[in-house]
């Protein structure tokens, strides 16, 4: 028997630092970390396995009894930000893609073939999700993010797109644009104590 | 303090083996004005940041908006736009930090130096070497020298 009648090598499979979630709007980038990505079956005691942890999720979602929350962490450069840019294509992308044929390629290469067919179920049996991606290292807080995030992801699919979120931005936008010019004096003779005015807040409600 | 070369920063930068690819150049009196010709030399693509951040001002506004954490934002959008180069030779952010307060500037010195691993692009930020005011602190320079992201310019003779 040969070594390769036992083993097979993922040719595609890369180490790669420089992953960033953002990449998910990036499609060719994307793609090609998705492709790129090995996942793990085996992992040290108290420890998880990626596709351990990828069923972990699947699991909160299928019985509201699970617990639904989970903190990912490993040193700098141990894949968590190329496990992330996964799970969120995972969840997020059509069942029918491209990029959910590579990971599931990449799930049944590592996995036993009955687990392997749940995940693949799994996406058959449930539309996409509305994976709201946010970063730790933008500038701006989770908190700031989110609205902005939800919004683009409410776009990218076809079933959410024409969803307006019921919040204050837009009478807000409204009710500066409509101010007097009278009125945009007071009020940036007010806001110059702050080095704002009126183009300034206009600006920060639009990019939320 | 052992400073690196501007080339031998870059080639560090362009190495992949940081985790956050910012450096700082240290820029002597003689070079202001000529950055962008020595981001030609070092083959980066430079960027003046009042460019960068008129650009981005909303029409009739008289303000620019200015905190450290806005300084950053518009550093970090440049790492993540595609342009002609890996690396981009950011210049004239003293200005930018010369309208801020010490402890802002502070703030901003210590995002620098953490918040932006794994971007698109490096970013070499000068800083006229005499702008002693407005640099960071001698603590925290040595922190971007034993990382080699500190640069200097030497002159022979």
């Amino acid at each position: 028997m040969l070594i390769k009648d036992l083993v097979a090598i993922d040719e595609h499979a890369e180490f790669r630092n420089d992953v960033q979630l953002s990449d998910y709007d990036r499609p060719e980038t994307n793609l090609a970390l998705l492709r790129s990505y090995l996942f793990t079956d085996t992992a040290p005691r108290e420890q998880e396995s990626s596709a351990s942890l990828l069923r972990m999720i699947t699991n909160a979602f299928s019985d509201a009894r699970t617990k639904n929350r989970f903190a990912v962490i490993a040193n700098y450069g141990h894949g968590k930000s190329h496990l992330a840019l996964v799970i969120a294509n995972y969840f997020g992308k059509p069942y029918k893609s491209e990029e959910m044929r590579t990971i599931l390629g990449k799930i049944a290469q590592k996995v036993d073939p009955a687990r392997a067919a749940y995940f693949q179920e799994f996406r058959q049996n449930h539309p996409e999700y509305l994976v709201v991606r946010l970063r730790g290292d933008a500038q701006r807080t989770l908190r700031e993010q989110f609205v902005t995030n939800l919004e683009q992801v409410l776009k990218e699919h076809q079933a959410t797109r024409s969803v307006q979120l019921p919040f204050w931005y837009q009478t807000a936008e409204n009710w500066l644009s409509g101010l007097s010019a009278e009125n945009v004096v007071k009020a940036n003779q007010f806001l110059e104590q702050y080095d704002r005015d009126i183009p300034q807040l206009l600006q920060d409600i639009r990019q939320r | 303090m052992a400073l690196g070369t501007p080339a031998e920063v870059v080639a560090l930068l362009r190495s992949h083996l940081l985790r956050v690819r910012t450096a700082l150049w240290l820029m002597p009196m003689v070079y202001l004005g000529r950055e962008e010709e020595e981001a030609v030399r070092l083959r980066l693509e430079a960027a003046d940041l009042r460019q960068v951040w008129l650009k981005t001002l909303p029409e009739g506004t008289k303000f620019i908006g200015l905190s450290p954490e806005r300084l950053l934002d518009k550093l970090d959008h440049i790492t993540e736009q595609p342009g002609t180069s890996d690396c981009v030779l950011v210049y004239n952010i003293d200005l930018f930090l010369a309208r801020l307060r010490q402890a802002e500037r502070q703030t901003f010195w210590e995002g620098l130096f953490t918040s932006l691993p794994h971007r698109q692009r490096g970013l070499l930020v000068v800083m006229p070497q005499r702008a002693s005011d407005l640099l960071p602190t001698p603590d925290q320079l040595t922190l971007w020298e034993r990382e080699g992201r500190l640069a200097g310019t030497f002159f022979a003779g």
